[in-house]
């Protein structure tokens, strides 16, 4: 018995190694394609001076496919994100030569192929395999028993009572959800009519939304936001996650008190002050646009930050939730690893980054994930540190100034909703599996 | 705090000696590189603002005017406090909504973080990943696409009401963000929308409790709500806890959905006049930054009371495993 699940294992090993090495060959045709689609780019628009947003965009997505390159390891990661950027790039294609929009959908179809996309989500998430993690106690726990067993057991003891709660509760969670699909495909009469369901899927709403209020330029706006904010923070919180968990140093108990202070502290507090340093008003900021190239995208306008980059991404890198958060995965890390690297030669900067890091994939990912949402929702902060309208704002403020200028238009303000929504949901649906591990195994207690 | 320090810290050095030994140096050294970011930010963007804003607090001070700026001593704190009856009116509302927003929004995360960690459910994955979604949808969605279900006329909240045989539509249906009866409530369903964050919490910590413990009282004959109330709430207290403390300081500034929803006109009858909506106005539209920062520090002590009464409660109803030894 033994022998055969060996045997079968033995035989199961290439071809496993085949696909790696189908998935690694994949991402690597992407980098390529991303890299050469971003020169392209960049040459065509950005370096002529025609639109820097998109010279940025065709920039990172040459680093993100470098990247990829050079590092095999987290290729699928860089090509993720290089995916999103490229998307953009696209995009914005599609807005400047595209003709009027004249494509509607059968409704049959569009239900064939929402169906289609409903059954692959859930066999996608219902169906998937638990990834392996450093803290697998409900895994191991669940794995004792035999698997089919448990299942008919499940299903015999399973009561109807609850299943019929779980079931209308996510109809409940959904139905904002139906609501604005099903609208966003209406013509402005169904809207008004009481209709659950359009006759004809009129796809050209998300056309005539996206190029009503720029959303184009918000898109840009928000994807380099969340690319800048995401990496800084990233840098912040591992780094002195590390720290907390794994260096003895005098006074660490209470500056990681502090981090969790600053959890307590409303934001409103150092909001005026803030705001005043961003501006410039308190002291000449170092890094403001006119000294300092990269970041003169603006017009000059002394000694601030308003309008630029780093005002919409400094103040949220030391984010005290995602220290927390990693902090606690760190701690789990045994330190027989510390030791052995130590004893090879390895200074802690070389264990954080071959060791710690490569092994608290789960948790980085849910801290990538929750900072892709705070600064994807990012709206007040933003309102107050940028005063043109089409230099830095966020896609936010992108869906709010078209509510406020289409918002009768129920139809045109769902497709703007649901363009605003769908990066995030994208995002979420390919990690969600590391992403409620990463949060239900990190073990928040405390 | 000290709860976070003690429990999650773990052990302290174990540091007999005065002086540091050249390994313990060099680590100290490594931890502070490692911790300055962090430290540069949070001086930066935390601990001097704070302390400045409370400078500012005693000074008459717009934007505008920045030249003209003057120490006026507690003047503002005595506008605030005695004079401006927008403070008191505007911290009851928010008060009033907090209460009746804050349970609602509490239970009903437990109560799905229990659902959801029960062991007969089969497609718990599933689950989890639908009731989580709404949070990925960024706030200003949510409020827009709510506003529209729950439209008094069109939304399918009011017709699949009637639908059921509840009188909603027409002029005497319920109107719901029109009503000032109904509007907390309103509100409060576009929050527990986005409440994934608050029960993937809760059901790491229902994952956490140890199953002997069922195990044991189900030998003892203990039913299904004793279970919940004898072992599993006080098991999850520590996260309860947590997400309640985090749950007031983010009610406290609750601000996006009204100025969104009426531009922080109040509408209706003024029952939508949060204290944040009065503070924006203040420092941002009227730009009085000293009477702004008055306002701002008076949330401030008004959240480290309420917290600090949690933090002194939390002795008599958290338990923490670890510590009863």
């Amino acid at each position: 018995m033994a022998d055969a699940t060996l045997a079968t294992r033995r035989r199961a090993l290439p071809s496993l190694h085949g696909a790696a090495a189908m998935a690694d060959l994949f991402t690597i045709v992407c980098a390529l394609v991303l890299i050469v689609t971003a020169v392209y780019l960049a040459a065509i628009e950005g370096v002529l001076g025609v639109n820097i947003n998109l010279a940025i965009t065709a920039l990172a997505g040459v680093g993100l496919g470098l990247f990829g390159l050079y590092f095999p390891r987290y290729s699928r990661w860089s090509s993720i994100v290089a995916a999103v950027v490229g998307l953009n790039a696209i995009l914005y294609y599609m807005d400047v030569y595209s003709n009027a929009c004249r494509f509607n959908l059968e409704m049959t179809v569009a239900f064939w192929v929402s169906a289609v996309a409903a059954g692959g989500l859930f066999t996608q998430v219902f169906f998937s395999r638990k990834l392996p993690t450093l803290h697998s106690r409900s895994t191991s726990k669940a794995s004792t028993n035999g698997d089919a067993a448990k299942i008919r057991s499940r299903v015999a003891t399973g009561s109807i009572v609850m299943y019929t709660v779980m079931i209308v509760l996510s109809f409940i969670a959904l139905v904002p959800f139906f609501w604005m699909i099903s609208t966003s495909f209406m013509t402005l009469g169904e809207t008004i009519n009481r209709i659950w369901v359009p006759q004809e899927a009129q796809v050209c709403n998300y056309y005539t939304a996206w190029n009503s209020v720029r959303f184009n330029v918000y898109f840009q706006n928000s994807v380099i936001i969340a690319v800048f904010t995401i990496t800084g923070l990233l840098s912040v919180s591992v780094l002195s996650a590390y720290a907390f968990a794994k260096i003895n140093f005098v006074g660490r108990n209470l500056i990681f008190t502090l981090v969790l202070a600053t959890l307590m502290v409303p934001d409103i507090v150092v909001m005026i002050p803030n705001y005043l340093t961003i501006s410039g008003q308190i002291f000449p900021i170092p890094m403001s646009m006119t000294n300092f190239p990269f970041f003169e995208i603006g017009m000059g306008r002394g000694f601030s930050w308003i309008d630029t980059l780093p005002a919409l991404s400094v103040p949220f890198m030391g984010h005290a939730f995602s220290i927390f958060l990693l902090r606690q995965f760190f701690i789990q890390i045994p330190h027989e690893l510390w030791e052995a690297a130590r004893i090879d030669g390895a200074g802690h900067f070389r264990f954080l980054v071959q060791i710690v890091v490569p092994m608290s994939r789960p948790a980085i990912l849910t801290v990538t994930l929750l900072a892709f949402i705070g600064s994807w929702n990012a709206l007040l902060w933003p309102l107050l540190v940028t005063r043109d309208p089409l230099e830095w704002r966020p896609i936010s403020y992108g869906l709010q100034a078209f509510n406020d200028e289409a918002g009768t238009q129920t139809h045109l303000l769902t497709a703007a909703a649901f363009i605003t929504i769908m990066p995030m949901l994208a995002l979420y649906f390919v990690t969600q599996k590391s992403f409620t591990e990463g949060i239900a195994t990190t073990g928040l207690k405390g | 705090m000290e709860l976070n320090a003690n429990l999650i810290v773990g052990k302290r050095r174990p540091n007999g000696r005065k002086g540091m030994s050249a390994s313990q140096r060099r680590e100290a050294k490594w931890g502070l590189i490692f911790i300055s970011p962090w430290l540069i930010g949070f001086f930066i963007f935390h601990l001097v603002p704070m302390i400045a804003s409370l400078g500012f607090s005693m000074f008459s001070f717009t934007l505008s005017a920045p030249d003209e700026a003057r120490f006026v001593g507690l003047d503002n704190w005595r506008r605030m406090l005695f004079e401006d009856p927008n403070t008191w009116i505007t911290l009851g509302v928010t008060f009033k909504f907090a209460f009746i927003s804050l349970p609602i929004g509490m239970i009903t995360a437990f109560m799905l973080a229990v659902l959801l960690n029960s062991e007969n459910l089969l497609g718990r994955n599933l689950f989890r990943t639908l009731f989580y979604a709404p949070t990925m949808v960024p706030l200003i969605a949510a409020i827009l696409i709510w506003s529209q279900v729950l439209n008094p006329q069109t939304g399918w909240v009011n017709r699949g009401l009637d639908a059921i045989g509840i009188q909603a539509l027409g002029a005497g249906g319920l109107r719901w963000l029109d009503n000032p009866n109904l509007i907390y409530l309103a509100y409060t369903f576009i929050g527990i929308w986005g409440i994934g964050n608050a029960i993937l919490i809760n059901l790491s910590a229902l994952q956490g409790v140890p199953t002997e413990l069922y195990e044991a009282s189900k030998i003892d004959g203990a039913g299904w709500s004793r279970r919940l109330l004898n072992i599993t709430l006080p098991m999850v207290s520590p996260v309860i806890f947590y997400n309640l403390v985090l749950s007031v300081v983010g009610l406290l500034q609750y601000f996006i959905v009204p100025w969104v929803l009426n531009g922080g006109s109040g509408y209706p009858e003024g029952t939508t006049r949060f204290f944040m909506v009065h503070f924006y106005k203040q420092a941002f539209t009227f730009q009085n930054m000293g009477y702004g920062a008055s306002l701002a520090w008076l949330i401030f002590i008004i959240g480290l009371m309420i917290t600090l009464a949690l933090f002194i409660s939390a002795r008599y109803w958290v338990y923490y495993a670890g510590e009863r030894n």
